[in-house]
């Protein structure tokens, strides 16, 4: 409908833009359609109205009585029968207790961002008298930047998650701990709370993310940290030990580390974009080109059937063939990395595989098979570059890759979208206009290491 | 135990004879010098209680090196020294890539570190000094608490330990099946299609075990010659076996008991100053298992309480061997003394420093003059000094992509 523009005169819950008053308000138009002919059901009724809309005028539009000869009469033409049939279908049950929750409408639908873009501003350094959450908050920004939290002093969270970056390294493939090589593009860590699942293989629960701050410092080829020797280096700096203190009532361990930063990063979130604010009726607030994109977002191109909801994810796995660089596996530090972590993972002759399996390696289970998670896509306009091993560097190539039907093997059922040149560049217009003010977060100054007395407790 | 024989290949009779007739002038030469005991050497010790003590503790005589041990399952061969070597030197066997185990065990400095207590990965310490690998084929167990009873156990701790190699063993195993080189070697030693974990540090410690010092000048003195040692060294010999008691615990071909002591060494200063130190410090107390008492506690290095867990070890640590002892300075557990002087020194005032318990009733004042300790310097420093141990990093084979460890990708 989207596409077919009944939203331009018509107010149709459930269709993006879909606030017309030109024509009849269709909120609870299926209720209504049975009464408007005798011996008409609504399905028949509504079917005689788009085709051949001049044969009964609807007694009420928002301007009063609703105009003669005005609706197009070439529906009839321009949608072929299975299109009429969806819309019928559609506009049939509305207002009725059978209305179909489309998947379309979730997007439509007013978004909840409990944050505003404030609450990405960085607490200061907490003073005696502040709340325990901020000093948590402040704790877990520290140890955040802070690299005495790998192994060997090199890496901290903020070195593939740079704040300056929108949380991300800016790379193809992350560079991993010093002579790893990591083998996926780095994600960004906004809005990881709101994420179903976290890694681009979901391995990771996203109402965990103490356990996703363990991961990346423990793991061999990311910050590969001894737990233990790393409690002992925080325990080294009076000042953390004071915050420790102050937060949790007593000494550092490795759960209050990882609980202060995931703490710092529960408030990574994105603000209210462009698109925000259009949804929210600031007409203005995106441009033309970014509102066309959006109909083809929702419509043509049908990027919501994936992307949708309030973080543009339905937060399902799918395989769109992007598939793997075989160069990735050139570099034998990289090719190192991978074949451990298939090995650890359990991948049956892991030694030879040539691709990223995805979500395959966790579930052994056909389906998953080169399935990676669908990302939201707020501030994507600031993550390049893209897919699971960051081989598009723009979003003209992502859009670009999708209007070909996705890559070779793909198993999401992509069809070739067709778009033309301009079509695709509002698409990532629209894309553009997802992205937020992200407040400056510079790398707070680190306390030093202090001299403990040996043996006092 | 080990004796004369067992030093010497048999490669014929005339061959074994001399070998025969060493065993019959080590026995001479060892338990001669032990008639000091005997004499009143105007130190005030009491003679009689002395050669009681001496019988008592008995030891084992010295003695050349006898051939070199290797367990049942990890025999030497020629392919495997080599592949060892490799390993020993290539950096790819730690996590970051920055360190091979020659970066603690240099060749040049003894095969040990110079500095008084080792390093870690970068933004870690150690908390121990390092010891050298030479002759450590005849250790019966390693590291200073003796926590490993194998090398190849030993060298899985360096190289994933966390103040050590830090490198994860499934990492490390793929690593080397990226170095078409060593998938190479491996399968033709090990008969294995991929480099394993266990192999390689079957391969280390096989290098390792060929690293035998059996040319110091003590050697030949024990084979016969006497002038081998200068007349300082002979009397510091003397000493060793007699007055200074050194060979109640430096016995053997080893010239170490393979036995835990706690001595009473004085505290490095760098646990009070160094926050990395303490760091590694407090890690190590916690890794080793000891009690949450124990690891908020103790301002002391525990050594072998860490292993048994057991009162009367704490402050305890493995005897080392002296041979080519010259080169493997610092001294002790925790590098505190620099020269050789210094450790003779500290037995010879026999006084333990504060807060160490279960001192060795063997450390106290053993009233040597300053020409008999610098004597006793003389025999360790000469007489169990000969031409070093040495070997050069070799040429490392690279990753199948082409790089070398450390080069630009």
């Amino acid at each position: 409908m989207s596409e077919a523009g009944c939203g331009n005169c018509h107010a149709i819950p459930g269709i993006p833009g879909a606030a017309g008053t030109i024509g009849p308000d269709l909120t609870t138009i299926g209720t209504q359609a049975s009464t408007r002919r005798p011996n008409m059901d609504a399905a028949t009724y509504i079917r005689e109205s788009i085709v051949d809309p001049n044969s009964f005028i609807a007694p009420e539009c928002p301007g009063g009585a609703c105009p003669p000869g005005v609706m197009l009469q070439t529906f009839a033409q321009t949608l072929n029968p299975t299109e009429l049939d969806t819309i019928v279908g559609y506009l049939a049950v509305l207002g009725t207790p059978d209305a179909i929750p489309l998947a379309l409408s979730a997007v439509s639908a007013p978004l909840d961002i409990s944050r505003t873009a404030e609450t990405l501003t960085i607490p200061a350094v907490p003073t005696d008298g502040e709340q325990p959450d901020d000093a948590q908050i402040a704790l877990g920004r520290y140890l955040f930047f802070d690299e005495r939290l790998s192994g060997n002093n090199s890496l901290s969270c903020s070195s593939c998650h740079q704040p300056d970056r929108s949380f991300t390294d800016g790379r193809q493939l992350s560079l991993g701990f010093p002579s790893t090589a990591y083998f996926r593009n780095t994600p960004t860590l906004l809005n990881a709370a709101r994420s179903d699942r976290l890694y681009r293989d979901g391995r990771m629960d996203g109402d965990d993310l103490p356990t996703l701050v363990r991961d990346h410092i423990a793991e061999a080829h990311f910050m590969s940290a001894d737990g233990r020797l790393m409690v002992e280096r925080i325990n080294q700096v009076p000042r953390y030990v004071d915050l420790f203190v102050e937060v949790y009532g007593g000494e550092p361990s490795y759960g209050r580390v990882l609980n202060s930063i995931a703490a710092y990063v529960r408030e990574l979130n994105s603000g209210e974009s462009p698109y925000d604010l259009y949804l929210a009726g600031d007409k203005g607030a995106m441009s033309e080109d970014a509102i066309a994109g959006l109909e083809l977002f929702e419509g043509a191109a049908g990027c919501s059937s994936c992307h949708s909801g309030p973080m543009l994810s339905d937060d399902s796995f799918a395989n769109t063939g992007v598939g793997t660089d075989p160069a990735m596996l050139d570099d034998s530090e990289r090719a190192a990395t991978f074949r451990r972590f298939m090995r650890t993972l359990g991948m049956p002759n892991y030694r030879n595989l040539d691709t990223d399996v995805g979500l395959y390696a966790l579930t052994f289970d056909d389906a998953d098979w080169g399935s990676f998670r669908v990302p939201g896509l707020r501030e994507v306009d600031s993550t390049d570059p893209y897919m699971h091993d960051g081989s598009l560097a723009t979003l003209a190539e992502v859009v670009s890759f999708y209007n070909d039907g996705g890559g070779s093997g793909q198993t999401a059922g992509l069809p070739a979208l067709g778009l033309n040149a301009t079509e695709q560049e509002q698409l990532v217009a629209f894309l553009q206009a997802l992205g937020s003010d992200l407040p400056e977060v510079e790398a707070p100054q680190l306390p030093p290491y202090g001299i403990n007395a040996l043996g006092a407790g | 135990m080990t004796d004369g024989n067992k030093a010497a290949p048999h490669r014929s009779v005339l061959y074994l004879f001399a070998a025969v007739l060493a065993a019959v002038l080590v026995t001479f030469a060892v338990f001669v010098p032990v008639a000091p005991f005997f004499f009143d050497d105007g130190s005030g010790v009491d003679d009689t209680t002395a050669q009681m003590e001496a019988q008592d503790l008995g030891f084992t005589p010295l003695a050349q090196l006898g051939a070199i041990p290797t367990p049942i399952d990890n025999p030497i061969t020629p392919e495997k020294v080599e592949l060892g070597r490799l390993l020993f030197f290539d950096p790819r066997m730690s996590g970051d890539g920055s360190m091979s185990c020659n970066s603690c065990h240099p060749s040049d400095q003894g095969w040990s570190v110079d500095t008084a207590i080792s390093f870690g990965p970068p933004g870690t310490s150690h908390w121990r000094n390092v010891g050298s690998v030479v002759n450590i084929a005849y250790a019966t167990s390693y590291n200073w608490e003796g926590s490993k009873k194998s090398l190849e156990s030993q060298n899985s701790g360096a190289w994933g330990g966390a103040v050590a190699g830090n490198l994860d063993k499934a990492l490390g195993e793929e690593r080397l099946a990226e170095i078409p080189d060593y998938v190479e070697r491996f399968a033709d030693i090990f008969g294995t299609d991929t480099p394993l974990w266990d192999d390689a540090l079957r391969a280390v410690a096989t290098y390792q075990r060929t690293l035998v010092s059996r040319n110091v000048p003590f050697d030949s003195y024990l084979a016969g010659d006497q002038t081998a040692l200068g007349d300082q060294a002979a009397a510091g010999l003397s000493l060793f076996t007699g007055k200074a008691g050194c060979v109640s615990c430096h016995d053997g071909a080893l010239l170490s008991d393979n036995g835990f002591h706690a001595l009473g060494v004085p505290q490095n200063d760098e646990f009070l100053t160094s926050p990395l130190r303490q760091i590694t410090f407090r890690y190590e107390q916690w890794a080793k298992g000891a009690t949450e008492d124990v690891y908020r506690t103790t301002d002391q290095d525990l050594g072998r309480y860490y292993v048994t867990h057991n009162q009367v070890d704490k402050g305890k640590f493995r005897t080392p061997g002296l041979r080519d002892v010259c080169y493997t300075k610092p001294y002790m557990h925790n590098g505190i003394f620099s020269t050789l002087d210094q450790v003779v020194e500290f037995y010879n005032n026999g006084i333990p420093g504060d807060g160490v318990e279960n001192v060795d009733p063997l450390m106290r004042p053993l009233g040597l003059t300053q020409p008999e300790v610098d004597q006793i310097v003389a025999f360790l420093a000469e007489g169990l000094c000969g031409d070093p141990v040495t070997d050069t990093a070799p040429e490392l084979p690279p990753y199948r992509d082409g790089t070398l460890p450390g080069e630009e990708r």
